[in-house]
C-alpha cells in the first residue's frame, strides 16, 4: 500500500456502499477478483475504531464500469479488461507497437514476435517514454529490462517511482559513466552525486497502458 | 532408500518418482511423487500428483495438481495446486493458491491463501488473507489478516480468532456439543468463542463472537455475543443472552 496523497479525496466504505446500492458481497468479491485494487483500500482511524476508506474518484468511476460492463462480460472479461494487471497472464498481446504508449519509439525494445504480458507492455511502455524524453537507447533499455522482471510491483504500482540516473566518475584523466535504473517508493533518493534523467510514476503509466489496452 | 527412474526438469517424458523408507529426490518436473516412510524434495517441485503418507517435505516452491498429505507435510515454498487434501498436519512456509482445500488436523499457512473452495476441521493457521468463494472451517482458527468469501461457516470450538471477516452470508455457530458433553462431562466443555475486529457482510448470523464492529444488511447476533457496535440496513435481531453496546440503522 503506498503513501496517499493527503490531500486526496476519500470516501468511507460504507458511503460507497450507500451511493452505488452494491452489497458487502459484491464489494468484497470484486475485491478478492482484482477488480478493486488493494492499493485502493486506505485504513484509517475513525472515533468507531478502524475504518476502510477509497479514493472517492477511482472507486466510484471503477464501480460504475463494472455495472455497465458485468450485463454484458464475465467478471473475469472485466478483470481483463478494467484491471490487467490483476491477472498479466490474461493479457497476451502481439502488436505492442499499436499502443500509443509504445508506438514506434518501443519498436526498438521488443524482444520476441509476440505474446507480451501485461507487465511486459508496461515494461517496453517505460522505456518509449525514456526515448520520447531523449534519452539514450542503451540507457532507456536498463528501465525495460528492469520492469520486466517486475511484474509483482506492476500488479500494485501505487506510489511507485522508475527513476534512470547517471553518475560521472573523473580520476587521472580517466572518465567514467555509468548509468542505472531504478524502482521503488516515493521518495526515491539517490546519491548527491547522481543526475537524474528520467522519472516515471509507475502508477500513471500502468493506468495508461491499461487504458489503451481497453479501447 | 529411495529408487527413482528418470525425472529431471529437462526430461520430457516426465517420470514419476516413490521414496519408501527414507530418502531424497532432487527437485524439478515429474508425473507422480509419492512420499511413504519420510522423505524430502531438494528444490522446487512440478508435478501432476504428490501423495505424501508419513513425513514428506519439499524444500522449494510446489506446482502441483493434486496434493494429499496423510500424516505430516512441510513445503518451504509456495504452493499452487488444484486440489490439496490433508488428514493430518500441514504446514505451508509461504502463500497457498489451490482450487479446492480440505482439512482434517491441522494447516499453518504463513502467508495468505487464495481458493474457490476452502474447507477445514481441526486446528487452522493463517498469517496473511484468507480468501475463496466458499469458506467452511470448524476448530481453532486463527487468521491473522482478513478473511473473505461469499459464503463464510464456522463452527466454533476453542477460542478463535480472525481480524476481519467481509463477505454476502457469514455464519458462525458455536459447535453443538459431542457426545461428552452431552453426558455432561464438563471437563472436556470449552465454549466455542471467536474474536474478531470487525465483521461486514450481506447476511450475517453470530454466536459466540465478540467484535467491535458488525455491519450488514440482516444482522443476527445470537446467543454468548459481545458486540460494541452494530450498524444494519434491514433487519437487527439480538438474543437475550447477547450485549451489543451501540445500534444503528442505515
Amino acid at each position: 500500500m503506498g503513501p496517499q496523497d493527503m490531500n486526496e479525496d476519500l470516501i468511507s466504505k460504507k458511503e460507497v456502499l450507500r451511493l452505488t446500492g452494491i452489497s458487502y458481497g459484491q464489494l468484497y468479491r470484486w475485491k478478492r477478483m482484482g477488480l478493486i485494487p488493494e492499493a485502493w483500500f486506505i485504513r484509517r482511524s475513525t472515533f468507531t475504531g478502524q475504518e476502510t476508506f477509497f479514493p472517492r474518484e477511482k472507486i466510484l468511476r471503477r464501480i460504475e464500469e463494472i455495472l455497465k460492463l458485468k450485463e454484458e462480460h464475465s467478471l473475469e472479461e472485466l478483470v481483463r479488461i478494467l484491471s490487467p494487471e490483476a491477472a498479466p497472464e490474461e493479457v497476451v498481446h502481439d502488436d505492442p507497437a499499436s499502443i500509443p504508449s509504445i508506438g514506434s519509439a518501443g519498436r526498438e525494445f521488443l524482444w520476441k514476435e509476440g505474446g507480451y504480458t501485461f507487465a511486459e507492455l508496461v515494461a517496453v511502455a517505460a522505456g518509449a517514454e525514456a526515448m520520447r524524453n531523449k534519452t539514450k537507447l542503451h540507457q532507456a533499455r536498463l528501465l525495460v529490462e528492469l520492469l520486466r522482471e517486475a511484474e509483482d510491483v506492476v500488479r500494485s504500482p501505487t506510489g511507485i517511482f522508475l527513476v534512470l540516473a547517471e553518475k560521472s566518475f573523473e580520476r587521472e584523466g580517466i572518465s567514467l559513466r555509468i548509468s542505472f535504473a531504478v524502482l521503488g517508493k516515493d521518495p526515491v533518493r539517490l546519491d548527491p552525486g547522481s543526475k537524474v534523467l528520467v522519472r516515471l510514476d509507475l502508477e500513471r503509466l500502468v493506468e495508461r497502458v491499461k487504458r489503451e489496452l481497453g479501447r | 532408500m529411495g529408487c527413482c527412474d528418470e525425472g529431471r526438469g529437462d526430461v520430457p517424458r516426465r517420470g514419476s518418482v516413490s521414496i519408501a523408507g527414507s530418502g531424497r529426490v532432487a527437485g524439478g518436473a515429474y508425473h507422480t511423487v509419492k512420499i511413504s516412510g519420510s522423505g524430502r524434495v531438494e528444490g522446487d517441485l512440478v508435478a501432476e500428483e504428490l501423495r505424501i503418507s508419513g513425513a514428506g517435505k519439499v524444500e522449494g516452491a510446489a506446482k502441483v495438481r493434486e496434493i494429499v498429505v496423510s500424516g505430516n507435510g512441510r513445503f518451504e515454498g509456495p504452493v499452487e495446486a488444484e486440489v490439496l487434501q490433508v488428514a493430518g498436519v500441514c504446514k505451508v512456509e509461504a502463500g497457498l493458491s489451490a482450487k479446492e482445500v480440505k482439512v482434517a488436523g491441522a494447516l499453518k499457512v504463513e502467508g495468505s491463501v487464495k481458493a474457490h473452495y476452502f474447507k477445514t476441521s481441526g486446528g487452522l493457521k493463517v498469517e496473511g488473507d484468507l480468501e475463496a468463494e466458499i469458506v467452511a472451517l470448524a476448530g481453532k482458527v486463527t487468521v491473522n489478516g482478513l478473511l473473505s468469501a461469499d459464503r463464510v461457516e464456522m463452527k466454533l470450538e476453542d477460542s478463535s480468532f480472525v481480524r476481519e471477516i467481509g463477505g454476502e452470508a457469514i455464519e458462525i455457530r458455536r459447535h453443538k456439543g459431542g457426545i461428552l458433553e452431552e453426558l455432561g462431562l464438563p471437563f472436556f466443555r470449552r465454549p466455542g468463542k471467536l474474536q474478531a475486529s470487525a465483521i461486514e457482510g450481506d447476511e450475517v448470523y453470530l454466536e459466540g463472537t465478540e467484535a467491535k464492529l458488525v455491519r450488514g444488511k440482516k444482522v443476527t447476533i445470537g446467543p454468548g455475543c459481545r458486540i460494541e457496535r452494530v450498524e444494519y440496513e434491514e433487519s437487527l435481531d439480538v438474543h437475550p443472552d447477547a450485549q451489543v453496546g451501540e445500534e444503528v440503522k442505515g
